[in-house]
């Protein structure tokens, strides 16, 4: 047992030694959620407040990570296709015109496992090599 | 032990840095298994919290300073003028957005404007109501989409200049209406559309009140969006009736053809273009009225670059009348002007000597045009009668928006009006006094500066 438990720690160690370089983002949600992938228009639509609910109906509740993370810069860029201040003018137009409220952010990628885990339709997103078995991967971006 | 394997390898696998995991030693381990464990407990009593998240609570606030190259007595657009002012560009406004249930939402939106000493005003006061998640239904205090940025035009932040384009944003007309909205989001493929089709009356701000009646208006706008473009058109049919003891006078003695129910028919369309460095915005309208006031068209063009946090901008903006001009009646602000104060030439002077009003009148008021049929005169020239409702002029605006901090920025902005074709464009003389206010010259200078936050 304690052979095998100094060889998934030096592996975990290894994963941890690759860095950031080669990570892409991946879009999580809860394991009981039906819906088994999702585009990336379909991200896009839920993380911009324009659907409200995931392809087979099911309310969905967008967890955002804090301004200025490294993963929220990449989701941002790859998968919304808009920089940092297109959103802040997006959001303020939605929120003043009473079209939508932007999605809840948390400060760490433990914490979006964590509520995505815990919150029924809840969706994040997280660095690849944070995934973890308590959340379902919905989309990868490369 | 599973527990702790787990916990250990995300958290080395999270840090990813070789150097960390190798002096991970016991005591920092056991310190993150304490922090685990507290967020834990803090998220397990966050339940209580969530009654917060229904009650949301924004606001923006635009601080300006402007000035404009004006000549004496006169101010333009916002009041601006040859002294530098503070309040003419500066709004505060306050939302709270209270979900009541899971397809309700009640919306209030309070805002204060320099212009008018920062008296709040219900902006927004609606009840929405989603039966599905494609509609959306409001009924109350919102507000109108003649153009494309009219339902945000507080909210700076939102937008690069200082102000939009005054030809086309003028800051002369009653801004909500209290109706009904159904909004119904189409999507066809990587096209988002909003639908949005309402009916109201006009909530006419309570000074103006006396002089126009306002009828419903009906109003019908699509927005679609499709990766960097986003195209908008708005149709709205508005109708105003003058109720007005001068505007009766002149109409009884067939100067002018009685106002009941004047149509207009504002028809815009725009787009803009983002693909994160290059912002391309543009409208164009067209109103056509019956009645008294001239059918007019407006429209802009604004190109921009992001370089970082700023953004350089430029402007061509220009509004004409498209009809050709046709003598009309004084504004109706100045009709208070005319009847209350005491010291002001007299409304309508006696022509025949015999009065010995009429040399006063004769000799304060040199060209004044006589009402057919009576022997009483216009106190003004006849060719000021058209110049008093046209609005024609044409600027360009060069300006620079700086995203200081994550949500405020500063903008400062020159406009240069290059021609106001005979009118008096967006110049107003300061004490009503049309009669006997000056035209502006050519190539005015206007510069603004304006510090948006949004929170």
């Amino acid at each position: 047992m304690k052979k095998t438990t100094i060889a998934m720690l030096a592996f975990a160690c290894a994963v941890g030694m690759t860095g950031l370089a080669n990570a892409g983002v991946v879009v999580i949600a809860n394991p009981a959620v039906s819906t088994s992938a999702l585009t990336a228009e379909q991200v896009s639509q839920i993380f911009m407040g324009r659907a409200r609910s995931l392809p087979d109906g099911a309310a969905v509740t967008p967890i955002d990570q804090a301004e200025g993370s490294p993963a929220r810069t990449q989701f941002n860029e790859r998968v919304l296709g808009k920089n940092e201040q297109q959103l802040r003018s997006y959001w303020s137009r939605m929120i003043f015109t009473g079209k939508g409220q932007p999605p809840r952010s948390v400060a760490s990628p433990e914490e979006v496992i964590r509520a995505v885990a815990n919150t029924p339709g809840a969706i994040g997103y997280i660095d690849a090599k944070n995934v973890s078995p308590s959340v379902k991967v919905l989309y990868r971006a490369d | 032990m599973n527990k702790h394997l787990l916990a250990l390898s995300v958290v080395a696998a999270a840090l990813g840095s070789p150097a960390f995991a190798e002096e991970m030693a016991d005591e920092q381990y056991q310190a993150l298994e304490a922090r685990l464990a507290q967020l834990e407990a803090r998220d397990a009593a966050a339940p209580a919290a969530s009654a917060l998240d229904k009650i949301k609570i924004n606001g923006f606030l635009s601080a300006g300073f402007g000035w404009a190259d004006t000549a004496d007595g006169q101010s333009y657009d916002t009041g601006l003028n040859s002294t530098v002012t503070h309040t003419a560009d500066s709004v505060a406004g306050l939302q709270v957005d209270a979900q009541v249930n899971e397809r309700t939402r009640a919306v209030m939106q309070l805002v204060g404007r320099g212009t008018d000493n920062f008296d709040a005003g219900l902006e927004w006061a609606y009840i929405s109501w989603r039966p599905t998640d494609a509609d959306e239904f409001r009924i109350g205090r919102q507000r109108d989409r003649l153009y494309l940025l009219s339902e945000y035009l507080e909210v700076g932040y939102a937008y690069p200049w200082a102000r939009p384009p005054v030809e086309m944003y003028r800051a002369d007309h009653p801004s909500a209406y209290d109706g009904l909205s159904w909004q119904r989001r189409l999507a066809a493929g990587a096209w988002q559309h909003d639908v949005t089709l309402s009916w109201g009356r006009p909530a006419i701000p309570s000074g103006d009140r006396g002089s126009v009646r306002s009828d419903d208006n009906v109003s019908l706008g699509i927005a679609s969006t499709h990766g960097n473009w986003q195209f908008g058109a708005e149709l709205t049919s508005a109708s105003i009736t003058v109720e007005n003891s001068l505007f009766d006078a002149f109409s009884a003695m067939g100067f002018m053809p009685p106002s009941d129910r004047d149509k207009s028919v504002y028809a815009t369309a725009g787009l803009q273009y983002d693909n994160g460095s290059l912002l391309v915005i543009s409208e164009f309208t067209n109103i056509e009225v019956d009645g008294t006031l001239p059918d007019s068209q407006a429209a802009y063009l604004t190109v921009g670059y992001r370089f970082g946090k700023f953004l350089p901008h430029v402007t061509y903006s220009g509004t004409k009348l498209s009809d050709g001009r046709q003598p009309l009646l004084p504004l109706l602000a100045i009709q208070d002007d005319l009847f209350g104060n005491p010291s002001a030439t007299p409304d309508l002077c006696p022509l025949i000597d015999p009065n010995p009003a009429a040399a006063f009148c004769l000799a304060v008021v040199p060209n004044m045009t006589p009402l057919p049929g009576t022997t009483m005169g216009i106190p003004f020239p006849a060719d000021t009668l058209g110049r008093l409702m046209d609005r024609e002029q044409q600027s360009v605006t060069v300006g620079v928006r700086y995203d200081f901090l994550p949500n405020a920025a500063l903008k400062l902005d020159w406009t240069r009006v290059l021609d106001t074709n005979g009118t008096l464009g967006f110049f107003t003389p300061v004490n009503g006094d049309l009669f006997n206010t000056a035209l502006p010259e050519q190539d005015v200078d206007v510069v603004r500066a304006v510090v948006d936050v949004v929170f």
